[in-house]
């Protein structure tokens, strides 16, 4: 006998996702760097490296559909509207459309697959990808009291990927990551090859003389000469701007460009993505749940439709024995899909579906989703590590490197409040969880800048010229230039050691200001977590107005006046321009305020 | 099926008079008649290849036949920069080679025609650009290296280059700028089923 369900007050569904959430931060680090990239002094020119991750990922993903659409079968299209079978479930999804609330249409299409089953599509269209057998399977169990709600299971979890936008949103996310891999690391290939080029072949194309040439015309090679030959004042002038560039630092700066954004991008092109599209298939469940009004339905459809659902595991839990009762024959076939020992676990970081156990229990219980923090501070850990790595990129640590604890805080904050909001809403506890969560997230985050520290003493130690060498390289390219400097940036490695307390103790701040923020973040919604309508609250709204004008504040009133004590400056705290700034900052809490009183 | 086999009777036909014609060459012939007979064999050769590529365009959504033409192209290069690789027991090079050089100068224009259609049915602009130019880049770098500074320019000019180095520049000279229209093309494309899904959705169910 299954649990009985546990209600809640507030769906999941009607609340911001850590999809929702990581989706915006992602976009908007990897944008915001290439964008940045194409702004202020750079000793290449990278405008057209920015317009071509801005463009590409967003013409792939438009693309995108062509590719799926080209693998309909239009026999099968063509058998199944002889039998009046594609039209009875368009005709089912049309009204499942209306029902789950979604607007635009959504095109039902048979792919060549028998067995599949997928929502694919763009911003304006959208699409049903079902395979004949399971299409005529569908259709059969529509007609049949007792096996029409596991059908219409089935066809409401793919239209809410739709609804949920994991379509685009995730398409979106894919494409970008996997641009960012390829697009960059192409951009830094051919630039290096070509810096190298032009500069090692510069001087040679310089003192070329036409008119020599044995093969061309000795007219056409006057003529040419005369068009092209520069004079020996302007031959001076470019070899003496040529001789103020090293080539080695502008590979230096090129490689500092890229490689952060292209390795970090590929890491969570291979990862991170997959674990949003995990994340997304359980929200998909629970709209089916939620529109059929209950969870046994969907239970019972994992286990009639076994092939479409895909375990990443073979069902071995109770629960999964519970589900595998009424299969069918097949669902043995599909448990086949399993990999057994340890490289299961393993696989699952690859996996596009989330275990049968998984969905079992979230569907018993959907705030486990929230519940797991371990899982979900390394979650966080992860992508904030990765993304600060990013940030090392000059295209951004250009404008950043003044900001050094600005975006570690205002993305933990993010992505736990994010995570605690369904546990706030729905009057669960979620203090014990979310100390646990920052606890680790700072902790882990802690070990990886000592480990970086301690690589870097060590380096001091042991061989000090690397040490110089690589952080006076780092620093150069930094600063976006490729001239040889007249002293070094840094002289002295003993006087940057002497700076670390300092930074050790400056990381203390992100710490500070999440807990604050999320502080804010809990009094300015708490009216609406006690509201005795809590399913009338625009929750989405809510929450990233309380989060952008907390960050705001948090930046203007803790952070940058924190780091500029941190940069021996604090003569600057009480210049006009920042005690308007300050004023701002109260405001802007005033403002978060009035907002909260007027929703309640 | 009526252009195939035209594309291969025009084809075999120019092949078999500039087998001739170069056999041949002992005698001394008029330049007039020399360069008519030229033109002639390129104008055949081309139309008879371009009129193969037309009957066979069906196959050339697959990238595989395009890389198997840039190879063709590739072959001939090679043939063209070490002729002793033409060298057979029983044919002079000479002989081989001059076939080479007469095939392969319709066969430039040919190889366009060949990206031209694979491009307007694949959506492989931005591909081919991005390889050929990393291809080139580095190429002319590997080979500036060998050369040194002072022959690289030389070499360049009197088109003394490595069979890749030629291969890669004929390609960027008709990838460039058929990339650049199929790009925009196929763009167009995507923006307008965007725009317009329902019109589609309705063309595609009549």
């Amino acid at each position: 006998m299954l649990e009985k369900e546990n209600d809640l007050k507030v769906s999941l569904r009607l609340l911001p996702s850590q999809t929702e959430a990581a989706f915006l931060i992602i976009i908007l680090v990897i944008l915001g760097t290439i964008i940045a990239s194409s702004i202020g002094a750079s000793p290449v020119i990278l405008w057209p490296v920015a317009l071509s991750i801005l463009i590409f990922p967003i013409r792939s993903f438009l693309a995108s559909p062509q590719k799926d659409l080209n693998t309909v079968d239009q026999v099968a299209t063509d058998r199944l509207i002889a039998d009046d079978i594609l039209p009875c479930l368009q005709h089912e999804i049309e009204q499942l459309v209306q029902e789950i609330g979604y607007r635009q249409p959504v095109h039902l299409l048979i792919s060549a697959r028998p067995q599949e089953a997928r929502a694919f599509g763009t911003w304006r269209q959208h699409y049903v990808l079902l395979g004949e057998s399971i299409a005529r399977e569908l259709h059969r169990d529509l007609q049949e009291p007792q096996q029409r709600p596991k059908a219409q299971a089935l066809l409401t979890h793919e239209l809410g990927h739709h609804l949920h936008k994991d379509v685009q949103r995730i398409g979106y996310t894919r494409l970008l990551l996997r641009d960012s891999f390829i697009i960059l690391g192409w951009w830094a290939l051919f630039l290096i090859g070509l810096l190298i080029l032009s500069f090692q072949a510069m001087p040679g194309l310089l003192a070329l003389n036409l008119t020599t040439i044995p093969i061309i015309d000795p007219n056409i090679s006057t003529m040419l000469a005369d068009t092209l030959s520069l004079s020996p004042v302007e031959r001076t002038q470019i070899t003496e701007k040529l001789n103020t560039f090293s080539i080695g630092l502008l590979v230096n700066f090129l490689v500092y460009t890229f490689l952060p954004i292209t390795f970090i991008g590929g890491v969570l092109w291979l990862f991170y993505w997959r674990r949003m599209v995990r994340l997304q298939e359980h929200y998909a469940d629970l709209l089916s749940a939620e529109t059929l009004k209950g969870t046994d339905v969907l239970i019972l459809a994992f286990g009639r439709y076994p092939a479409w659902f895909r375990p990443a595991e073979s069902p071995g839990t109770s629960a999964a024995r519970t589900i595998r009762h009424p299969l069918r024959q097949r669902s043995a076939q599909a448990a086949n899909f399993s990999w057994s020992g340890r490289s299961q676990k393993n696989w699952r970081l690859f996996a596009l579906h989330p275990t049968y156990h998984e969905r079992f229990n979230s569907l018993k219980n959907p705030l486990i989703l929230h519940r797991d923090w371990p899982r979900e501070a390394l979650a966080i850990t992860v992508l904030v590590v990765a993304l600060e790595i990013l940030l090392i990129s000059p295209a951004a640590g250009y404008f950043l490197s003044g900001f050094p604890v600005h975006f570690v805080s205002i993305t933990v904050l993010v992505l736990t409040s994010t995570w605690a909001l369904p546990l706030m809403a729905n009057g669960r506890p979620f203090f014990g969880g979310l100390a646990k969560m920052l606890l680790v997230v700072f902790a882990v985050r802690g070990l990886w800048i000592m480990f970086n520290i301690l690589l870097l003493v060590g380096m001091v130690l042991l061989a000090p010229q690397w040490a110089s060498g690589g952080l006076n390289s780092l620093v150069i390219a930094l600063s976006r230039v490729a001239s040889e400097p007249q002293t070094l940036p840094i002289n002295d490695i003993g006087e940057l050691i002497l700076w670390l307390p300092g930074y050790i103790a400056l990381q203390l701040t992100p710490i500070l200001a999440v807990s604050i923020g999320l502080l804010l973040y809990y009094l300015a919604n708490r009216s609406s977590f006690t509201s005795a309508n809590p399913q009338e609250v625009r929750w989405h709204r809510q929450h990233w107005r309380s989060l952008i004008i907390i960050s705001a504040a948090l930046i203007l009133l803790l952070l940058t006046p924190v780091t500029t004590i941190y940069y021996n400056n604090p003569s600057s705290l009480l210049v006009p321009w920042r005690l308007l700034s300050y004023f701002f900052g109260i405001i802007l809490l005033i403002v978060l305020w009035r907002f909260n009183k007027r929703s309640h | 099926m009526n252009t195939r086999k035209i594309g291969w009777g025009v084809f075999l036909t120019s092949m078999l008079i500039l087998i001739i014609v170069t056999g041949l060459s002992s005698i001394t012939w008029p330049q007039p008649m020399i360069i008519l007979i030229s033109l002639l064999l390129f104008l055949g050769l081309l139309s008879g290849q371009l009129l193969l590529v037309w009957g066979y365009r069906s196959h050339l959504h697959k990238t595989g036949l395009v890389v198997w033409a840039v190879g063709l192209l590739f072959v001939s290069f090679l043939i063209y920069t070490q002729p002793s690789l033409a060298n057979h027991r029983l044919l002079p090079i000479q002989f081989l080679t001059t076939i080479n050089i007469v095939w392969l100068f319709s066969y430039i224009f040919v190889l366009g025609f060949i990206l031209a259609l694979h491009l307007y049915y694949r959506d492989h602009s931005v591909l081919f650009i991005a390889l050929v130019l990393l291809m080139l880049v580095w190429a002319n770098l590997i080979f500036f290296t060998r050369t040194g500074s002072d022959n690289f320019f030389a070499h360049l000019l009197n088109g003394e280059m490595p069979p890749l180095l030629l291969t890669l520049i004929c390609l960027v000279f008709w990838i460039i700028p058929l990339g650049i229209v199929s790009f925009l093309l196929h763009t167009a494309k995507i923006v307008n089923k965007e725009l317009n899904p329902d019109r589609l959705e309705k063309r595609s169910k009549q």
